[in-house]
């Protein structure tokens, strides 16, 4: 059975669910860079020399979105979905993904209590703000479907009864793809639930020094305190909610889809569930940049993480060992930036 | 109004004003300079006026203004020329009425005709002057246009090259130095407006601006601009010195002293131009027939490596000697003619007769001042007695012989002293006895040869056209070039036949005379320089010598010679009575075909007589040109200056890629504003505040762009555009700014775009 860890520093009675408390008001662009850069800053401490990848993943914070991580082992990829639990203060759970874990490991179970003689809910792994799916393609397709279905509609329905799953909530999935046996790999249209897609990447020469010279001597995650809280997150998550998005963008965004969709090395393009993560992958960026409006890098910017592991290349495209990302940025190349109203 | 404004426009009229100078060796006297400078004064003091109250109304730069000011100034010059020149028709002497705007479109009209007719130096005749005027005007609007309205002072510059090209396709011989020295200096004060222009505008401040700002720069290049116009016309290909030098009245001197330029030199070989002044009345003919023939002055019976030319006058025989001074053979057709010829502005020492003179009585002339050379059938003057002021009564009998005496002609015996010389020839070029032996054989009579030779010289079909500007040939036989090239007027036409025919055995030689002229009303008849003109006369044994013209002249001046039709007028397909064979549709033949004057003919010899001609055909000619080549840096100078004038950040954004694709840097429609800007910044290598200018065009365009709807800040550009602009310009080579100015790749790729997107698709036709 796999392991399901409570993982929050605070003691929490349940995930945080709803909106903030009533009189909150939402962030303003400036508040959400601000708020941003110190969440970043805080797990730039304990993921070094990756500004770009802790970025991301606020930015999939902030779009409300799925962050998979896909990488060789060793690279942190765990790390950075632990620093981002730590930094932001909020319900962390991880899953550690085996062969033999259950769908209700993931979602709960009903479980009958002789005392009250009715049944109680007990929630799975998915009442979290923050779900760490470790070695996702590890489980079962049964078990991985119960993820994503949590992930898609955000709640979980057990014998009938529907529970609301946190707010914010957001799964950092990691994948191995080098270790192939025994694995049920997710299908690329699975892929497809995942806001973006990052490879962590080996760090510099430089991060790997200090990286080795730190962690003889202690764990940085222990030292992280947080940053922000769920109340904090949701304030940030519906101002990034109210960025404006000129008409020219949502016209850019559409012709960059429709521009994978007719590319002659891709069997899949990008879905139209793809354009609107691209769209609030952007303004999420937009915001962290303190902006009040898109603008077309912030689109170009998120592409390639947000589009390229929903395409799949035809065999062609393969065999000529082009990738997605390449396919991608073309694309970006290709598409005109619209630049009247 | 700008600051710059009052001076660029006074600079520029100015500049037009120096620039006139270059008018000053086209005409003969000064009286053209008033006129042109009131139309100068008046566009620039109309741009000048309307810009002040647009500007004191705050509508400066609107497009407004940039619409009424080029009207008012259209006015402007038409009240002026109205006051300068038809006053009278006018309300209150200046503001244009439609009669008086009818009297100046004939007065413009006559300056065509002027134009037209007037060789340079050119009187300042009224239409002329007139045109001058007006043509000055539209150059200053031009002008103004470019320097005040554009903003492109220097731009302006081409409207003096218009001018220094005049006096260049007027003008005979070198031009002087002068006439571009008016331009160039005018050129100069056009620099120092554009200098000082771009000066004021990078430090705005305004009226500020030194008023010396940029005399250094621009003293430099208007030094140097002065020099190349003192090197410039040793170079320039100008119209050679020619022996013409004036159609006009009393104008100039003509060979042998003839003061009307009337003499006809004997001596004419056969290449040379044709001059065309102003027709002058020479003659005055009565006659006692309808349809008079040539009146002949000199036949050239000797043919030389120099061309036709005079053998030798036997000054023996008085005209009063005898009663038949010319008789002809008793076997030919003829008919007596009776005329009295009185000399208007004629002055020769060969009195114009008609053929085979037999009495000739000049008034008051000493007995024997004038003697005949029977065998050249020529009347000339002895010891200087000359045509000025004569009248003449003469009666002769002219030839008609009708075609079955012709046919029935046998040759002469080859020992006949008239055939040994009526027939000699240098040796010629081998393409013209091969054309002889093609058109003619020896078996043929003499009328057949010379039919085969007039057929071939006087059909249409075989190409031959009258041209006035006979181009000088290359192959060093003038012959060999008429007859190869095809274009010539009658002299050269009259010089072929008679060599051709020479060359079939049959004598024959090139009259010089004038065709009989114009009836007059009271009916004489008026013979001007527009009459001169050569034909052949042929030597039949047993009929004398017979006319025969194979000049495609104009059918008002043809006279009518039954045996020899021309084979384009005999031609069924070929409609007489219209034009003259040579006539262009929809051109005079009178303006075609005048055969006025003959040259000594010195090498490349002055076409003067189509000086004036020239005058609308090269400088329009360049006109076009220099707008065709101007016009995609026109286009950008004013798209840009519209642009500049929105100011919003679409359109400066639009100007900074515009300049950009101008310069050769590259931008991409698929990047956005803000790589687009570190692109820039990237390969233009700006420095620090520049690169701070792109960015901060980029984010404009972002927030005018993407950014949400509602109130936005007015932020003014023009400092960030202004200093981009400089940096990408610094940035890049000398030639690159040039071709940014002259040929500017985002108008001409635009243009390419539309060409490709409309032209038609190309088919493959495939054919069986």
């Amino acid at each position: 059975m796999g392991r399901v860890t409570e993982a929050t520093t605070t003691p929490s009675t349940g995930a945080h669910t709803g909106a903030g408390a009533p009189g909150d008001p939402d962030l303003e662009p400036v508040d959400v860079q601000a708020e941003g850069a110190r969440i970043a800053g805080a797990m730039g401490t304990v993921v070094q020399g990756k500004p770009d990848v802790v970025r991301l993943a606020l930015v999939v914070l902030l779009a409300e979105g799925h962050l998979l991580i896909e990488d060789v082992p060793g690279v942190g990829k765990t790390t950075l979905a632990k620093a981002m639990a730590k930094a932001v203060d909020s319900t962390v759970r991880r899953i550690q993904f085996t062969p033999d874990l259950l769908p209700s490991d993931v979602t709960g179970v009903a479980v009958f209590d002789q005392e009250t003689r009715t049944f109680e809910f007990r929630p799975g792994a998915v009442f979290a703000n923050l779900v760490v799916a470790d070695e996702i393609n590890r489980a079962s397709p049964k078990t991985q479907s119960a993820l994503l279905e949590c992930m898609e509609e955000r709640q979980v329905t057990v014998d009938g009864v529907t529970y609301e799953l946190a707010r914010p909530f957001m799964v950092l999935a990691t994948q191995n793809p080098l270790e192939m046996e025994g694995t049920y790999p997710l299908p690329e249209a699975q892929r497809d639930r995942f806001t973006a897609r990052v490879s962590m990447g080996y760090p510099d020469r430089d991060a790997e020094l200090a990286m080795l010279d730190d962690r003889g001597t202690r764990d940085p995650l222990g030292s992280l305190t947080p940053v922000a809280d769920a109340a904090l997150v949701r304030r940030m998550v519906a101002g990034t909610a109210r960025l404006h998005v000129a008409d020219p963008l949502r016209r850019y965004v559409v012709a960059l889809v429709e521009a994978t969709r007719r590319s002659p090395d891709l069997r899949l393009g990008a879905s139209p569930r793809a354009g609107l993560q691209l769209l609030r992958a952007a303004r999420a960026a937009a915001a962290l940049d303190g902006r009040d409006h898109v603008v077309p890098d912030d689109v170009q910017a998120m592409a390639v993480p947000v589009l390229a592991h929903r395409l799949l290349l035809t065999p062609d495209a393969a065999l000529a060992r082009r990738s997605t990302e390449r396919v991608v940025a073309d694309v970006l190349t290709a598409v005109p930036v619209p630049r009247t109203r | 109004m700008r600051a710059g404004t009052l001076g660029t426009t006074v600079a520029t009229a100015v500049a037009l004003l120096l620039g006139s100078l270059a008018l000053v060796p086209v005409f003969a006297t000064g009286g053209w300079a008033p006129p042109v400078a009131v139309a100068v004064v008046a566009v620039a003091g109309a741009g000048l006026v309307v810009r002040a109250l647009a500007g004191r109304q705050g509508l400066a730069g609107s497009g407004w203004v940039v619409v009424a000011v080029p009207a008012v100034q259209v006015l402007a010059l038409l009240t002026a020329l109205t006051v300068v020149f038809v006053p009278g028709d006018a309300t209150a002497g200046f503001l244009p009425t439609p009669s008086s705007v009818g009297d100046l479109a004939a007065l413009l009209a006559e300056g065509g005709d002027d134009v037209r007719e007037q060789v340079t130096p050119a009187l300042p005749l009224t239409g002329l002057v007139a045109l001058v005027a007006l043509l000055l005007g539209v150059l200053a609007l031009g002008a103004d246009l470019l320097a005040v309205a554009a903003r492109q002072p220097a731009l302006a510059g081409l409207t003096l090259l218009v001018l220094a090209c005049i006096p260049v396709a007027t003008t005979r011989g070198d031009v002087s130095p002068a006439a571009f020295l008016g331009p160039a200096v005018g050129f100069a004060v056009l620099l120092w407006a554009d200098q000082r222009g771009r000066l004021a505008d990078r430090d705005r401040s305004g009226p500020g601006a030194p008023l010396g700002t940029g005399t250094l720069p621009a003293l430099r290049t208007g030094a140097l601009a002065v020099l190349v116009a003192l090197v410039l016309p040793a170079f320039v290909p100008t119209l050679a010195e020619g022996s013409f030098t004036s159609g006009l009245g009393g104008g100039g001197d003509g060979p042998g002293g003839s003061s009307t330029g009337t003499a006809l030199d004997p001596a004419a070989a056969l290449q040379g131009q044709l001059t065309q002044p102003e027709p002058i009345d020479l003659l005055r003919l009565e006659t006692d027939v309808p349809d008079p023939e040539y009146l002949r002055t000199v036949a050239l019976d000797e043919y030389t490596d120099e061309g036709w030319g005079i053998a030798a006058l036997d000054g023996s025989l008085p005209v009063s000697s005898s009663e038949a001074l010319a008789p002809l053979p008793g076997t030919v057709d003829s008919r007596e003619v009776d005329s009295r010829v009185t000399a208007l502005a004629h002055d020769d020492r060969f009195l114009p007769v008609f053929a085979s003179v037999q009495s000739v009585v000049v008034d008051g002339a000493e007995d024997g001042a004038w003697r005949i050379d029977d065998r050249n059938d020529t009347v000339f003057g002895r010891d200087g007695t000359r045509t000025a002021g004569a009248s003449w009564d003469v009666v002769s009998q002219e030839a008609r012989p009708t075609p079955q005496q012709l046919a029935a002609s046998r040759p002469l015996p080859a020992a006949d002293p008239l055939q040994q010389s009526a027939t000699a020839l240098p040796p010629l070029d081998p393409s013209v006895t091969a054309l002889v032996e093609e058109l003619t054989g020896p078996e043929q009579s003499p009328y057949q040869r010379v039919e085969a030779v007039f057929g071939h010289l006087s059909d249409r079909a075989n190409g031959f056209v009258y041209s006035l500007a006979t181009t000088p040939g290359t192959t060093g036989d003038d012959l060999a070039d008429f007859l190869e090239r095809r274009r010539g007027y009658c002299e050269q036409y009259a010089g072929a036949m008679a060599v051709l025919v020479r060359a079939a055995g049959v004598p024959a030689r090139v009259v010089l005379g004038y065709t009989p002229g114009q009836p007059q009303t009271d009916g004489s008849r008026l013979v001007t320089t527009a009459d001169a003109h050569a034909w052949v006369e042929v030597y039949f044994a047993g009929l004398g010598w017979v006319p025969y013209d194979p000049t495609p002249i104009a059918e008002t001046r043809q006279v009518d010679l039954p045996w020899a039709q021309r084979a384009d007028d005999r031609a069924p397909a070929v409609p007489t009575g219209s034009a003259a064979p040579t006539a262009a549709p929809g051109v005079p033949t009178a303006e075609l075909d005048r055969d006025d004057q003959f040259t000594p003919l010195a090498p490349g010899a002055a076409d003067a007589g189509t000086a004036w001609g020239r005058w609308l055909g090269v400088g329009g000619g360049t006109a076009v040109l220099l707008a065709l080549l101007a016009a995609p840096g026109l286009t950008r100078v004013l798209q840009r200056r519209r642009r500049l004038a929105d100011g919003s950040p679409g359109a400066v954004w639009d100007e900074l890629l515009a300049t950009s694709t101008d310069l050769g840097l590259p931008v991409t429609t698929t990047g956005s504003s803000r790589q687009v800007a570190a692109r820039l910044t990237e390969v233009a290598a700006v420095d620090g505040s520049a690169a701070a200018a792109l960015r901060a065009l980029a984010a404009a365009l972002e927030g005018a762009v993407y950014g949400p709807p509602g109130d936005h800040p007015v932020r003014d550009l023009s400092a960030a555009s202004a200093a981009a602009d400089r940096a990408l310009r610094a940035g890049v080579g000398r030639r690159d700014r040039w071709r940014a100015r002259l040929a500017p790749a985002s108008v001409l790729t635009a243009v390419t775009g539309w060409v490709t997107a409309h032209a038609p698709r190309r088919r493959g036709t495939r054919t069986a």
